[in-house]
């Protein structure tokens, strides 16, 4: 072996032990979906540091790796994450399967003795987060127990384009075509109409943008217009209820009507619907060229910050239309394997008091107390007056048992197929609801 | 002779039970127990058929686009300017599944022409995953191919130049014998990656049961992540079953499609149809001209889409967070060559009758060392869990040596048989010779082997480098302690932290390592042409 040789292997050994030095510090491990949420967390995390002396790792990940990293790290208990940040689908599995700590087992453990902000917490979207059965063996609806807070409060909202709704010669031309004023949609007539009205091919523009595309795109939208109609998948009060017999509502006058208002959207529709997902939404937003698109809460800040701290004042908000918003959003889970539960709850009373859920909604966090939101800091986010609106008039809509991937993969299937003209409204929702009705059991047991 | 030979096949068979080893978990977790529901249903056994006729249309049009490439190539000589910069070919198989769908929604993601194919059938969105195929793989084929036939013997092509061969005749008794191994090698892999073909179809399709578009790995990983609401072992028995069935449908496809394209070339060199040579007095000449033509085009093709996606976003360029990864990837790179190249040796020497060749007796053996690649990725990363789970995650030194052992065990199967294509060149008359003067172990290597393939060992590791680099399973099992591109860029193009800008910033990284890789090759390329000219 030549001089050249012996070095180069020293030097890749070197190399690997350097890297390999142990970190032993004192920290929380915290994983979560690249988010909005988690990011608004890091901006913090030099203060909280160094106001507490523990280390803060974050560990961001795509959605679809932050929900199986957690739930391998919780079946195979490796212990790795100290706090879990996941959606209200999760929590009757790791309930369910005895993963975290609940609430009052944490408190137990605490030198805390107020809790001030539990008042300030939306008690609509909490109950929908954050609440599970006391007994999940023997599940009964009117005992539930609280389980954990929750780190985000989040909703579908109304986006607008303001320099097309303020267009005088729109106006003008709205004016004339329906008689009456151009506004912000409230109700589903009206959307329709806006929509039809921006749908102009001759200027390239387009009514709305829907979310088509798999993945929960589709799904919880489509909910969206359902609960417009006041309409229902299961027939139950919250998400995490129900069981194997509960009934599907799916394929009623209400479903019905619902599915044919959202496919008689199609020709105002801007982008490939089967492929547009939140991200493309926002992409094709941002173009100029669509009036209204229903969005997520938490993809709202990634629609109007530009990367450089300054906001995008083209588009504006409003709540869905209708009377009703739904109730999405997610927990903080303390991992049962956690070494550093203690730590780990310390961290999460510290990040939903008033003052630290000011600073995390100018980073872009959808909080869940209410009074950070009249914060005149938090009034400048230009979407916040609205979520306000939509939060507190939220309610259930969307599944979280543990059927809800199912009924999300079989509504946007069926959906899918409807929009493409390959299967009638009527007969999809009742295929739909059979499949529902005969997958879901063995879930159950 | 006999301890000789035995020592070598122990070494090997050793390898590869190490490397089945990984599978533990999962062949003791199938129990084959939700069979009958698999089989019952029909989308599930329809996106199978889907996937695996899928999987053979694809390993035979990108293995025909190589082998007809490289004959249009054929008359480009190797130090030529084209010649040299053929290597820029390799380029597309250096970025991966990943950057290649991020760069084709950048350039071509608002056209009508992907619109139409994103709201047509699965048999468009196949088509152009076809189309990529022939971007990513087709390129590279048309390059190796293109290698193989500058070696052939000078003698052979000149006698065929007396005699007067026709292109056909050529085709027939000179280009295709010597090419029969290359093209079961690169059908194989064609195979194996259009089978578990995932993210390209899932981040440019959005596949679903409703658009009709999934393939097999998405309706696994779908299932997986509806029943991981119930409790993961619960999935994991889930997948396992299906996977199980899955693994076996792969493995009859491989075999399937290897005796077919064996059969056919076998078939179609034995032909004694002759027709009458209409080759002109120009004919060379202007097949050069049309190989330097063909050839420019083929470069160009490979960087255009680079340079068209460059226009479309503005970016950061950061370092910072890949520089640990592209070190790391460096160090599992020159552990996982060492490990094919001697398995390559060991192999060659332990079965040099049977693996002289890819033939019906080395089937059994090729089939083995593909078993790893034709596990479904979701379950390779299900046995990760388990396996850290059961090794544990107790110090960073343990986690970054599981991280190389991993990449060394899963790039075996390509980088080995890679290893062992080359080998083939190695005559078992030379190796008898080598026995019967005794010449010692070290001395058989370094002279069969190492000096011979000093070129083939820099292209197996500017290939590993990339396989590992983009390889999805085991970065993102550990993407928390090792930061993984593919991992990165998924976060940064999807979800709610999507980010075009940061993730092209990403991409850029991924350019480099695919232009150096180029440069490098282009150098050894090069110093070989000089090294030649200095003998001659």
């Amino acid at each position: 072996m030549n001089t050249l040789s012996r070095f180069f292997i020293t030097a890749v050994s070197f190399l690997f032990l350097l890297v390999s030095c142990n970190d032993k510090e004192n920290k929380i491990t915290i994983i979560g979906e690249n988010s909005s949420s988690i990011q608004s967390m890091q901006s913090l995390q030099p203060e909280y540091e160094k106001s507490s002396g523990v280390k803060l790792d974050f560990k961001p990940n795509s959605f679809e790796d932050a929900f199986n990293k957690s739930n391998q790290d919780f079946a195979n208990k490796t212990g790795l994450y100290d706090l879990v940040l996941q959606y209200n689908f999760s929590l009757s599995s790791f309930v369910r399967n005895n993963y975290v700590y609940k609430l009052n087992e944490l408190k137990k453990e605490s030198s805390n003795t107020t809790y001030d902000f539990e008042t300030d917490i939306f008690p609509n979207v909490w109950n929908e987060v954050g609440y599970y059965y006391k007994n999940p063996a023997n599940p009964n609806d009117s005992e539930s127990e609280v389980i954990s807070y929750p780190f985000a409060a989040n909703t579908m909202m109304l986006v607008y384009n303001q320099d097309l709704f303020n267009d005088p010669s729109q106006k003008k031309n709205f004016l004339v075509k329906y008689g009456r004023e151009l506004t912000v949609p409230a109700d589903m007539q009206s959307f329709k109409q806006v929509a039809e009205f921006f749908t102009q091919p001759d200027k390239g523009l387009k009514g709305v943008c829907l979310q088509g595309s798999t993945g929960g795109w589709l799904y919880y939208e489509w909910c969206s217009f359902l609960q417009g109609f006041d309409g229902k998948v299961l027939d139950k009060n919250q998400g995490w209820q129900g069981n194997a017999n509960t009934p599907v509502l799916l394929a009623n006058e209400k479903g019905i009507a619902a599915t044919e208002y959202y496919k008689s959207l199609k020709p105002f529709n801007a982008g490939n619907f089967v492929t547009t997902d939140g991200v493309e939404q926002r992409n094709i937003i941002k173009k100029g060229n669509v009036a209204m698109g229903i969005i997520w809460s938490d993809y709202s800040w990634g629609l109007i910050d530009d990367g450089n701290g300054k906001i995008d004042n083209r588009f504006a908000f409003a709540p869905t239309p209708g009377n009703k918003s739904m109730i999405a959003g997610g927990s903080y889970f303390v991992n049962k394997q956690s070494k550093h539960s203690k730590e780990a709850f310390q961290y999460m009373t510290y990040l939903l008091k008033k003052e630290t859920q000011v600073k995390m909604i100018q980073k872009g966090l959808c909080a869940p107390t209410k009074s950070a939101y009249d914060a005149p800091e938090a009034q400048k986010v230009p979407y916040v007056p609205a979520l306000k609106t939509s939060l507190l008039r939220a309610e259930y809509m969307l599944e979280a048992g543990p059927d809800a991937d199912l009924i999300n993969n079989v509504i946007t299937t069926y959906i899918q197929k409807i929009w493409n003209n390959e299967i009638g409204v009527q007969e999809g929702l009742n295929a739909a609801k059979a499949q529902i009705d005969k997958e879901r059991k063995p879930l159950f047991q | 002779m006999n301890t000789s030979i035995n020592l070598w096949r122990i070494l090997t068979i050793g390898l590869l039970c190490v490397t089945l080893l990984v599978l533990f978990p999962f062949v003791f977790g199938v129990n084959f127990s939700g069979l009958n529901d698999l089989f019952s249903n029909g989308s599930f056994q329809s996106t199978l058929q889907t996937t695996l006729l899928n999987a053979i249309i694809s390993a035979i049009v990108l293995v025909t686009f190589g082998f007809m490439g490289a004959v249009f190539l054929l008359k480009v000589p190797s130090f030529s300017f084209i010649g040299k910069n053929l290597g820029l070919l390799i380029i597309p198989i250096t970025l991966g599944n990943i950057s290649i769908a991020f760069i084709c929604k950048l350039v071509w993601g608002d056209s009508a022409f992907f619109s139409g194919i994103a709201q047509g059938s699965q048999f468009n969105k196949l088509g152009f995953l076809l189309l990529l195929g022939l971007y990513q793989f087709g390129l590279l084929f048309v390059y190796l191919f293109w290698m193989q036939l500058q070696n052939i013997n000078a003698d052979r092509l000149n006698f065929a130049i007396a005699t007067k061969f026709s292109f056909y005749q050529k085709l027939k008794d000179i280009y295709l014998p010597h090419t029969r191994n290359l093209w079961l090698l690169l059908a194989a892999i064609a195979f194996v990656f259009a089978f578990y073909e995932e993210s390209k179809i899932a981040y440019l399709f959005k596949v679903s049961q409703g658009t009709n578009s999934e393939l097999v790995t998405n309706w696994l990983t779908r299932n997986y992540q509806t029943n991981l609401l119930v409790n993961p072992d619960f999935a994991r028995n889930q997948v396992y079953d299906a996977s199980a069935f899955v693994l076996i449908a792969a493995i009859a496809g491989l075999i399937l499609l290897f005796l077919v394209l064996y059969y056919f070339i076998k078939k179609s060199t034995a032909l004694k149809l002759y027709p009458t040579n209409q080759s002109t007095r120009n004919g060379s000449f202007t097949l050069k001209k049309i190989g330097l033509l063909f050839g420019s085009i083929l470069c160009i093709v490979a960087i255009l889409p680079l340079l068209l996606s460059l226009t479309k976003v503005s970016f950061s360029f950061n370092f910072s967070q890949l520089g640990f990864p592209l070190l790391m990837t460096f160090i599992a790179t020159l552990a996982s060559s060492a490990t094919a190249i001697f398995f390559g040796i060991s192999s060659r020497l332990g079965w040099k009758q049977t693996l002289s060749s890819f033939s019906q007796k080395s089937l059994p053996f090729f089939v083995l060392l593909f078993v790893l690649l034709l596990v479904p990725p979701i379950v390779i990363l299900i046995t990760g869990y388990k396996w850290m789970s059961l090794i544990g995650y107790s110090s960073q030194s343990i986690i970054y040596t599981i991280w190389i052992v991993g990449h060394i065990l899963l790039t075996l199967p390509i980088l080995g048989s890679f290893v062992l294509f080359n080998h083939f060149r190695v005559s078992n008359n030379e190796i008898d010779y080598l026995q019967v003067y005794k010449l010692s172990k070290a001395e058989t290597i370094r002279f069969s082997f190492f000096k011979r393939f000093k070129a083939e060992y820099l292209l197996l590791f500017i290939i590993g480098y990339s396989f590992i680099w983009n390889e999805a399973v085991l970065n993102n099992l550990f993407s928390d302690y090792i930061p993984s591109f593919v991992s990165g860029m998924k976060m940064l193009i999807t979800g709610r932290g999507a980010d075009y800008d940061k993730a092209f910033g990403y991409l850029l990284v991924s350019f480099i390592v695919a232009l150096l890789s180029a440069i490098i090759w282009r150098y050894i390329i090069e110093k070989a042409q000089k090294q030649l000219n200095t003998e001659v």
